[in-house]
């Protein structure tokens, strides 16, 4: 269940009354003569006149994608829920952690956190952000952008759909298929045979071992890749038929 | 000269080399190589540089062309310019975004390799009838 929290919610119009009432910052007093001089520059700079608004408020941006029609708009500000602008469904904006047994269907457009003391029975758990850290025996786990995979998640890869994949760091997987997702990063260690349309990103003390084919690749310092590669711009067809007569 | 600074060799863009180059110090190719590139320093492969052969050195940045096997005994750095096409062996790798690479790499910082973990607790998510047939991925506990 979502917590009782109190909605902050922060527009356009919050912006501006919140930089209306803002109080001009109070004058800098100046030091004493008897301090000790923090830096060896003469402080001579002059001093700034009238009022300044000491703290803004600048309203988030959240990009949201309904998990009925797929349509993507964002929002400013915090909610826990929101309605689709398209479908005029009402989403569910709330994170939630499933820390116990569970069998029910759950939609959010936030994310689902399932703890390594989770065990998920059946239902489908649809969310932007997936974080699997406990079982899941049944039921199917759609991840409206990213996965993440980590130490202690037990799983079947059919019951798992997601663009991006994320092996968090200290978790150790190995696919038997052939994976492809959009993009991939890797913090833990990951043995597959790895198809990425996007960006494969080895973290520092990641590791990638197997095979890969990706158009980008990056591996930060610190990362390993002990692999087959294929990195770069998929070839072109190109015409071969000019000497051939 | 200074003894402090390392001298580099510059293997010049307009240079073309049929041979082995041997280097005991720090190399800098931005030229053309047919042969293989020894060197116990650096070597710095630039934008321009075209080496079809083997690079055995301490370590590599490479921003231009290698057709061939790269070996460092400590690091190989792959600017967003490179394109590999051969097998990578180094103790540490840096590839930045934008590289063209083909061939296998073989880079461990950890020095723990996978292959050696035993499964912990296998996938339960069988269903019926499907047993045989599941992709299951198994989780490894860290030792």
């Amino acid at each position: 269940m979502p917590k009782n929290r109190k909605v902050n919610t922060l527009d356009s119009y919050a912006t501006i009354r919140a930089v209306a009432h803002a109080k001009p910052a109070p004058k800098s007093k100046t030091p004493a003569p008897d301090a000790p001089a923090s830096t060896d520059a003469p402080s001579s700079e002059p001093q700034k006149l009238g009022a300044r608004v000491a703290r803004t408020a600048l309203p988030v941006k959240h990009h949201i994608e309904c998990y009925e029609c797929n349509y993507k708009f964002q929002m400013h500000g915090r909610a826990t829920s929101s309605s689709c602008p398209k479908c005029r469904t009402l989403l569910d904006l709330a994170d939630h952690t499933i820390d116990g047994e569970w069998v029910e269907t759950v939609k959010t457009a936030g994310t689902i956190r399932i703890a390594p003391t989770g065990v998920v029975k059946s239902g489908n758990l649809i969310a932007s952000e997936i974080i699997l850290e406990g079982i899941l025996e049944g039921g199917r786990v759609r991840a409206l952008h990213v996965l993440e995979l980590g130490a202690g998640a037990i799983f079947s890869e059919k019951n798992v759909t997601a663009p991006d994949l994320r092996i968090a760091a200290g978790a150790e997987f190995k696919f038997k298929q052939e994976v492809k997702y959009r993009n991939v990063e890797i913090a833990g260690m990951l043995r597959a045979k790895l198809t990425a349309t996007g960006v494969v990103t080895v973290k520092p003390g990641g590791s990638l071992e197997g095979e890969v084919q990706a158009e980008h690749l990056i591996v930060e310092d610190g990362g390993g890749l002990k692999a087959k590669a294929r990195i770069g711009p998929k070839p072109e067809p190109t015409p071969e038929d000019d000497d051939q007569s | 000269m200074d003894n402090n600074t390392v001298p580099q060799s510059v293997i010049s863009k307009d240079v073309e080399i049929t041979g082995t180059i041997k280097s005991s110090g720090s190399i800098r190719v931005d030229g053309k190589l047919d042969g293989e590139l020894h060197s116990t320093g650096d070597a710095v492969i630039g934008p321009s540089a075209q080496i079809k052969g083997n690079i055995v050195v301490n370590s590599a940045t490479i921003e231009g062309a290698v057709q061939g096997n790269v070996t460092a005994k400590d690091r190989i750095e792959m600017k967003s310019t490179a394109r590999v096409t051969g097998d990578i062996r180094a103790k540490r790798l840096s590839v930045e975004d934008g590289v063209t690479f083909i061939g296998r790499s073989e880079v461990n910082p950890s020095g723990s390799p996978i292959t050696g973990v035993a499964p912990v607790v296998t996938a339960v998510a069988e269903e019926e009838g499907e047993r045989a047939d599941a992709a299951t991925v198994r989780s490894f506990a860290r030792r």
